[in-house]
């Protein structure tokens, strides 16, 4: 198997090499650091790479191994977290200059139960700025392996892009409006924002409390699952955690059939781009065939997601920023970043509250059209990444529109995963989003991996980072 | 019931800025002037949605921070 192969593989197939001796952590990781060398530059996907401790740990995790004490599927797989997620001993930039020299003491919730796993830590991913919708041109945008001239989204970009190239198996991201799911349909991958209150943010910087997700980015729909398994749970570090059980992630749905199916006719309509239209049309053809059955859902309030959104995300963001902003320290933004935040100090307390109100009459809305289906699909974007520094901000004038069919599930907190559906435009990646509804994390994996086997859909080697 | 449409000046934001406790310059005031008229349009259209009967899904923390920003300066 030549490296390129192995870094290709998914965690499970991984793990069964390692478990029959055949492919060692150490060997994994040395192709993984190799693949980070001659590809990392140009995709400007990292922002630290841990090599000599990757594969001291690689090493730590072989023993391990080869003595019988195995941690589950995670053992040994290199990973990596996006630079938001505090790393103990490890600088968290947030992909600004304010944060640059950052060093935690301790990991957050996640990295701690991803190393008590028994995963490797590779190291941390470029982002947009405090995963607030631009570059900071310090850290520079992170490129899309399929065509290192566009971007591949945000906020969780470096996640995404490495994950697409082959380097590491999986990684964490943030999402407050799309930030996992956006980067991952870009870039050919799967994203998962699980249930708001499933997976701890404690250690995580904020972009916007009542809105902020942790998950995992992966190639599978089952790695996305081995991760979640991995990382959530009850934590009492978050006041936002439900005690709320997730249903058994364990458990993979064989086929489609009788599955119900909603469309919010809102998010299939013309504002997508040919390509896309095109590849969500054979989604549905797919499901289908599968003995999926369609039908149209109706979620009124969903027109107002963005408008709700933003409101949230100036709100609590400028609230969170507010020290650097009276300090003197603004000008250390990326100036797009630093025009959000000082929008969201002038936005009234009463539209706040409007935004937050229309988010309970949303999940009202919503909890009625589940009555009717088991899970909603849209296409997770309604174009194809677009070209270098198109990050024109989530606030203010000429905002991106990108985030329209992801944001509202950050409203709601239901579980919602982009999954791979073919390329369109420019032969970039297409992603379609699956939503269930709260606490059925399990739904959405199932219903995803059995789209992604029916599909025939694999995240391979993409063009812009095959081997010479 | 929508509001009127707000007409935003420099003055209008060293104002607001001013009750935020945000040091903004007259350059900067003057940046920020269509970029506050485009959120508030948008914040505005949230005044279609008839949200009555519903409240805010207020939570109240029960846990220790979640993240101590003062730990990141």
């Amino acid at each position: 198997m030549s490296d390129g192969d192995l870094c290709f593989l998914t965690i499970r197939e991984l793990g069964a090499l390692y478990r029959s001796r055949r492919v060692s952590p150490v060997e994994a990781v040395r192709a993984v650091l190799d693949r980070i060398d001659r590809f990392g530059p140009r995709l400007n996907a990292w922002i630290t790479v841990r090599r000599e401790e990757a594969l001291a740990e690689a090493a730590a995790a072989e023993r391990s191994l080869r003595a019988g004490e195995d941690r589950g599927p995670l053992h040994g797989i290199p990973v990596s977290v996006k630079d938001n997620i505090d790393t103990a001993g490890i600088r968290t930039t947030c992909g600004s200059p304010l944060s640059r020299d950052r060093i935690p003491g301790s990991d957050a919730t996640v990295v701690r139960r991803l190393r008590e796993a028994g995963a490797i830590l590779l190291g941390k991913t470029n982002l947009l700025e405090f995963a607030y919708g631009v570059v900071h041109p310090a850290f520079g945008q992170c490129n899309n392996p399929w065509d290192t001239t566009h971007t591949s989204g945000g906020s969780s970009s470096g996640s995404a892009s490495s994950v697409a190239a082959g380097m590491g198996y999986a990684s964490l991201g943030s999402d407050t409006g799309g930030s996992i799911r956006i980067p991952a349909a870009y870039c050919g991958i799967v994203g998962l924002k699980p249930t708001y209150g499933c997976v701890s943010r404690h250690g995580v910087f904020p972009l916007s409390w009542s809105l902020d997700h942790v998950g995992p980015l992966t190639r599978t729909a089952d790695d996305a699952r081995l991760v979640l398994q991995a990382i959530a749970g009850p934590d009492p570090a978050d006041p936002t955690m439900v005690l709320d059980t997730l249903s058994d992630a364990s458990r993979p749905q064989a086929d489609l059939r009788g599955v119900r199916v909603g469309i919010i006719p809102e998010h299939a309509g013309e504002d997508l781009r040919p390509g896309v239209a095109a590849a969500f049309s054979r989604a549905l053809d797919v499901l289908k065939a599968s003995g999926a059955q369609i039908q149209d859902v109706r979620v009124p309030s969903i027109l107002y997601s963005e408008e709700a959104t933003l409101t949230v995300i100036a709100a609590e963001a400028a609230s969170i920023h507010e020290g650097w902003l009276r300090d003197g320290s603004a000008d250390q933004y990326a100036p797009m970043v630093r025009v959000q935040l000082e929008l969201g100090a002038m936005v009234p307390a009463v539209d706040y509250l409007r935004a937050q109100r229309l988010r309970a009459k949303l999940m009202a809305e919503f909890d009625a059209a589940f009555s009717g289906v088991d899970v909603i699909i849209a296409p997770t974007v309604a174009h194809v990444a677009p070209g270098q520094n198109a990050h024109p901000g989530v606030a203010g004038r000429g905002r991106t529109r990108a985030m329209k069919r992801t944001c509202p599930h950050n409203l709601t907190g239901q579980p919602a995963i982009s999954v791979p559906c073919g390329t369109a435009e420019d032969g970039l990646p297409v992603g379609l989003q699956i939503i269930g509804p709260r606490w059925r994390d399990d739904l959405v994996l199932s219903v995803a991996a059995a789209f992604e086997s029916r599909a025939g859909w694999r995240a391979a080697c993409p063009p812009g980072v095959q081997s010479a | 019931m929508t509001r009127p449409r707000i007409t935003v000046t420099p003055a209008v934001i060293e104002s607001l800025a001013g009750a935020a406790g945000l040091p903004l310059s007259p350059e900067r005031q003057q940046e920020l002037v269509t970029h506050l008229e485009a959120i508030l349009a948008e914040v505005a259209r949230l005044d279609e949605v008839d949200v009555a009967g519903y409240e805010p899904p207020i939570s109240i923390p029960s846990a220790p921070r979640l993240h101590d920003e003062r730990a990141a300066r």
